[in-house]
């Protein structure tokens, strides 16, 4: 199982392409898409669900070109965008009855596999209710049981957990962790914890630039021996904020700790601590062009 | 509370002159003035009092504008304008604007400053389109601005204020902000064409001074006027009869009526203030989940019926999906939509068989333009687009399957019909239903993919059912109302073609998007 995106290009009507020349090789597992807001990572989503067409380039399903042939991929995805809607009126049942009519799955199919999801989505006992009294947490599950109905072999999920509780989003990292044996699940997120325990493989995303695919352990190998933490008084936090990567601050009784990602000491008595995958991200984001391209560099090697 | 009132017109306004569709629709009525001025040797004439048409002078082409605005503009622009507030409501800013300090009466001044600012706009660019006219055809060139300016300040300002407060009217009630709003709107607009003929105001009022002035020259007054679009009886003498009018004689004309029109306006509007809800209710009504005894018993009473149909198409997966799409069109109406449906189709077994074809089935399809009119954009106003198009068979297969589902729930509120047509072997009646059915289904989907809002279907549905089946206007009575005549210009043959090619049109963008 493998998806190629080759070149992949996507320019609307403002001068910065959305997606700048992607080239990725994904195959089986999970693969985390981080980025900033404004990243290219709905974009990119879109494109590979068959939903949009780039401005140029290829994406491959298995070796078969799904620009040209979207109906070989449809067959085997699983979608879930950042936003949707639901018929209101429907129960759940029905919405995802009628969806796995439109995936092509048979009565008695789609009866087994919706009982299925509804219980592993703890939605069995509104199933029955119609969509419109669902709050946005119980639609959001109703989302994510409608990309899971055809078994997809690619699945597509955008900002998943958002309206979850804390106690769902665990459940649907487990459920994604045990479905990512033989299939592609693309993840994206800018909630970092969503994606590091889970995911097999990360892609960062920045103005539509593919700066860094790698393991998660990768990532945090690059950045080894550039994360600090210092105590500062308060006075001085704006200025280190414009000097330095903050990616977390804590008000202490003597100053502020300060977590920062630089590959020099940011102060006198900064102490060199592991990195997180928050860390990556935050770097990622707030550092210059440049420097992410010679980090990936650096990773890559 | 004036900068409350400002900001909300501010933001309305701009928000609607920012859409491409308001300079289309600024267009479209700059070419509707054109068109009501034809060349005295064009093919068709609008405007004529006993087979005459004045001098295109300010005086002729202000006043026949006027005409026009006050009879036509109270419909094209109510559903132009209408919707303001489901807007707000809709795009989910309603809840920023109520946790604001807002009232209830700035809030409704604003848009009703909005709506009435907007049919300024077009009222603006028709009186500009007419005056370009004058010119053009040059009959008279001198322009003389007060005839353009009085008729439309007497007759059409205050038609055009009634029309933005009851915009709002329509837009504050719950039941009259969808599709039977617009239907029951079309309705009101046809009984006020009616009553505005009878009255000695507006259409009446001008028509007669157009008259009076025709008698002046000593032409005898027959009383027959045109005010619509119509061949150009003369033109085969050459022209249509022209003369000389000098324009209203404002000195007798009874200004009262237009003062209580803006009168009743402000009226509307106050009451539309006390109907606005300030967003208590939500964008999508929430209905309760727990049923009622009426529900379950609407429900048990279905059950058979839903067996049935179940047991009939679940082996293959196109009849499971028309299925599918049947229960996505019929869900969620309002249980004494269920009640009046099952009524009538009962009630077309039992009455007499005039009566079937001349009022029971027209109101048996009429209650269905709701449940069609969302046919073609569906997908996109439940913002399940992404859900649906992902999908391997959305393209083809499930375009099909919906044109199938509108089919069906139209035939099945025919079905009393249909079964006493069998049993009296009128086939062609039959068949004609069903062709006329696949019309309409076809006509709301091709609607809704172009216009992606269901008004458009609820509008030019009910103008076609009211020219066709209430009329017998026999190439759209797709009801059969006039079997005889409908058979004798084969309107089965004519309305399939229509419908295959109205799902042409409707197919291509679906499937220019699967490939």
């Amino acid at each position: 199982m493998q998806l190629d995106i080759q070149h992949l290009q996507q320019n609307y009507a403002q001068a910065k392409p959305a997606l700048n020349d992607i080239n990725l090789t994904l195959h089986s597992g999970i693969i985390g898409l981080l980025g900033p807001n404004g990243a290219g990572k709905s974009s990119l989503m879109r494109i590979l669900a068959t939903l949009s067409q780039p401005s140029a380039g290829n994406v491959l399903w298995n070796g078969v070109d799904v620009l040209r042939k979207p109906a070989v991929l449809r067959r085997e995805l699983g979608y879930l965008p950042q936003s949707f809607g639901v018929y209101d009126n429907l129960s759940a049942w029905e919405f995802l009855h009628y969806l796995a009519g439109l995936k092509g799955l048979t009565n008695q199919q789609a009866k087994t596999k919706i009982n299925e999801l509804l219980h592993m989505l703890n939605l069995a006992d509104v199933a029955k209710q119609p969509l419109g009294s669902f709050s946005g947490g119980m639609k959001q599950r109703v989302g994510i049981a409608q990309a899971l109905l055809n078994d997809p072999k690619l699945l597509i999920v955008d900002e998943p957990t958002v309206g979850l509780d804390p106690q769902e989003r665990a459940r649907f990292r487990d459920l994604l962790s045990d479905m990512s044996g033989d299939r592609i699940i693309i993840l994206s997120t800018h909630i970092v914890s969503d994606v590091e325990s889970i995911a097999d493989n990360i892609a960062m995303l920045r103005e539509g630039e593919l700066l860094a695919y790698a393991k998660p352990e990768s990532l945090l190998a690059g950045l080894r021996h550039a994360v600090w933490q210092c105590t500062v008084p308060k006075v001085q936090v704006a200025a280190m904020a414009q000097q330095f990567c903050i990616s977390q601050s804590v008000r202490q009784a003597d100053g502020m700790q300060l977590r920062i990602v630089s590959h020099e000491s940011p102060c006198a008595g900064a102490k060199n601590i592991p990195p997180t995958l928050e860390d990556v991200f935050l770097y990622y984001c707030q550092s210059s062009q440049s420097e992410s391209v010679t980090h990936a560099q650096e990773v890559a090697a | 509370m004036k900068n409350a009132i400002l900001a909300t017109w501010r933001a309305d306004f701009t928000r609607r002159q920012r859409n491409s569709s308001f300079i289309v629709t600024l267009l479209c009525m700059m070419v509707l003035a054109m068109i009501y001025f034809p060349a005295i040797d064009a093919a068709y004439q609008t405007v004529s009092v006993n087979g005459y048409r004045g001098i295109y002078n300010s005086a002729w082409v202000g006043t026949t504008l006027a005409l026009l605005d006050v009879s036509f503009l109270p419909l094209i622009c109510f559903y132009l304008i209408k919707g303001s507030i489901e807007f707000d409501r809709n795009s989910h800013s309603s809840e920023l604007i109520a946790a604001t300090s807002v009232s209830k009466v700035a809030y409704i001044l604003g848009k009703f400053l909005s709506n009435f600012s907007v049919l300024l706009c077009i009222l603006g660019s028709m009186l500009l389109t007419a005056i370009c006219i004058q010119l053009w055809h040059a009959e008279d060139s001198t322009l003389e601005l007060s005839h353009f300016i009085l008729p439309q300040l007497l007759f059409v300002v205050p038609t055009l204020l009634l029309v933005a407060a009851l915009a709002l009217i329509f837009d504050s009630v719950k039941w009259l902000s969808g599709g039977v709003g617009n239907v029951l709107y079309f309705f009101l607009f046809m009984g006020s064409l009616v009553g505005l003929s009878l009255s000695d105001w507006g259409t009446q009022q001008i028509l007669m001074q157009m008259q009076d002035g025709l008698s002046a020259l000593g032409v005898a007054a027959e009383g027959h006027f045109r005010i619509g679009f119509g061949p150009n009886d003369a033109a085969v003498a050459g022209a249509i009869k022209i003369f000389r009018w000098q324009g209203m004689n404002y000195a007798t004309v009874n200004w009262w009526p237009s003062f209580t029109i803006v009168a009743l306006s402000l009226l509307l509007l106050s009451l539309a203030m006390v109907l606005f809800d300030r967003f208590k209710r939500p964008a999508s009504q929430v209905r309760k989940a727990n049923q009622s005894k009426l529900d379950s018993l609407i429900a048990i009473g279905f059950a058979p019926l839903n067996l049935l149909f179940d047991g009939l198409t679940r082996t293959f997966a196109f009849t499971r999906l028309v299925r599918l799409e049947v229960m996505l069109l019929l869900k969620g109406w309002p249980n004494g939509w269920y009640l009046l449906v099952l009524t009538l189709v009962i009630a077309q077994c039992l009455v007499e068989p005039e009566w079937v074809s001349g009022a029971i089935l027209p109101a048996a399809w009429l209650l269905c333009v709701v449940v069609l009119s969302p046919l073609g954009q569906r997908e996109a106003r439940s913002f399940t687009s992404a859900l649906v198009f992902s999908t391997s068979l959305a393209h083809y297969r499930q375009f099909l399957a919906m044109f199938f589902a509108g089919v069906l729930v139209l035939l099945f509120v025919s079905s009393g019909a249909l079964l006493r047509f069998a049993l009296t072997q009128q086939y062609f009646a039959i068949g004609l239903l069903v062709s006329g059915a696949c019309a309409v289904v076809a006509l709301a989907i091709v609607l809704g993919v172009l216009t992606k809002t269901p008004r458009t279907f609820e509008i030019v549905f009910t103008l076609l059912w009211y020219m066709g089946p209430l009329n017998k206007l026999v190439y759209l009575d797709f009801i059969g109302v006039d079997v005889v005549a409908s058979e004798h210009v084969n309107a089965t043959l004519i309305f399939s073609l229509s419908t295959l090619m109205l799902l042409a049109l409707a197919a291509y963008p679906r499937l220019h998007r699967a490939n």
